[in-house]
């Protein structure tokens, strides 16, 4: 008994030690004076970064990036990181919407299953200059059902990221987990290199509802009217 | 009897760690190739606004980098007074941190941050540059009108991940909290979730 009680102190002890671990107040007060002299400092210099990779590599030239690449991830050659390798992310700000403007913006809901497949797409910047700089990464899904909209077998759900030879670019947009089954709010696009089609984005980065293996949808991230819609969607034929 | 109450103490003392502890880590790090960053290389970071945004909107971007120097007591984000002209490519490595806005489409985010980091000698990566995309096609405003997006509020945030943090799913009124909706005014000012997060990155 006094065993367990010690025990049951001493890991209680080392949460809350680790709890604390970040003092809020743990703020690095450098003086005043140090700030506007280095405001000034980077202000004569202009831009910070620019001034610190000056003596590197620039980026890749974007002529040598528009051909579609299709390399699938299994192929990919994971080297180990170096000092001084450059990796990316791209975050994007998600706005809240109903599962009723949910339904609304989609081209497509569907229930399917990521099989693993996915590559990375280069866009082609003389298609949508929006896209410049940008990779993304398409996930092959197996539609099983199609609640709204026109889908038949495969789709290529689409998100922002993405590896080629020498980029390395992460984001926010949901990434499927393979062997797993989803309700999918989808629509068209983007367009990105020529005969692009049968591609799609998750509406808002949002629509997206893991489904268990029994079948059963995840509704837990919604309220409970959202919760209901969502349910009844799931439960069309 | 005695030792039944100690147990229940201690089983309470232990819930109470295990929450504490959640609040304490609600904060999350941006990961570059799945390593924690940790911030800024120099320390600061000198950005540019496009040249196209009216005066209200710049000062809604300096109120915004000026929450981040004043609420953690280090002058990190400068707004530079040279403006830039770019309203395209933007999301090219170009050894600038621009703000810039462009027509993305409603199928897009509203506010976009892109980081560039480097892995440094000690295994983490380290920002070295960063621009933040507005998309034109949304309804912005400088207000907090209810059928707008503000764009203090939404700078703020993306401010955060410049910095290198991540979004949260928790708290709710955190500046780093995954989403926005119109009328929001919540991401204006730092939480101490937010702060906690910078401590843990520039300590
Ligand atoms: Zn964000």
């Amino acid at each position: 008994m006094k065993k367990i009680l010690l025990f049951a102190i001493a890991f209680s002890l080392l949460i809350t030690l680790y709890s604390c671990k970040n003092p809020p107040n743990a703020l690095d007060d450098s003086g005043l004076a140090e700030d506007t002299a280095a405001q000034q400092n980077a202000e004569e210099m202009g831009q910070g970064s620019e001034n610190t990779q000056a003596g590197e590599d620039p980026s890749p030239n974007k002529n040598e990036e528009i051909e579609l690449q299709t390399d699938f991830d299994e192929d990919s050659d994971e080297s180990t990181p170096q000092p001084g390798d450059i990796v990316e992310i791209v975050d994007s700000m998600r706005v809240n919407m109903s599962v009723d403007d949910m339904y609304e913006k989609s081209d497509i809901v569907v229930v399917g299953e990521f099989d693993g497949v996915s590559y990375t797409v280069v866009p082609d910047d003389t298609k949508d200059e929006n896209t410049v700089g940008t990779l993304f990464t398409d996930q092959v899904v197996s539609c099983e059902r199609v609640i709204k909209g026109d889908a038949q077998g495969d789709i290529r759900v689409r998100r922002i990221g993405g590896k080629t030879d020498d980029r390395n670019l992460s984001s926010n947009d949901p990434e499927l987990q393979e062997g797993k089954q989803y309700l999918l709010f989808l629509t068209a696009g983007p367009s990105v290199v020529e005969g692009d089609t049968e591609n799609y984005k998750i509406v808002g980065g949002l629509g997206i509802f893991p489904i268990d293996s029994d079948g059963n949808l995840d509704v837990s991230s919604q309220d409970e009217q959202d919760a209901q819609r969502l349910l009844e969607i799931y439960s069309q034929q | 009897m005695k030792i039944k109450k100690i147990l229940l103490c201690v089983c309470f003392l232990l819930v109470f760690s295990i929450a504490l502890s959640l609040i304490a880590m609600s904060y999350n790090i941006l990961l570059f190739n799945g390593t924690e960053n940790r911030g800024i290389k120099n320390r600061y970071i000198v950005f540019q606004s496009w040249s196209g945004f009216t005066q209200e909107t710049r000062w809604a971007i300096d109120y915004a980098s000026r929450q981040w120097n004043n609420r953690t007591g280090m002058t990190i984000l400068y707004h530079s007074a040279t403006q830039h002209n770019s309203n395209y490519d933007n999301e090219a490595r170009d050894y600038k941190n621009l703000i810039v806005k462009v027509s993305k489409g409603l199928d897009n985010a509203p506010m976009t941050t892109h980081a560039w980091a480097e892995l440094g000698s000690d295994g983490y990566y380290y920002i070295i540059e960063a621009d933040i995309v507005v998309n034109a096609d949304y309804p912005w405003n400088n207000t907090g009108s209810s059928t707008c997006l503000d764009v203090q509020n939404c700078m703020t945030h993306e401010f955060g991940h410049m910095l290198g943090l991540e979004n949260v799913d928790y708290p709710v009124d955190a500046t780093m909290y995954k989403s926005t909706h119109n009328g929001d005014l919540e991401k204006r000012w730092l939480k101490q979730d937010d702060l906690n997060g910078f401590n843990y990155i520039y300590r």
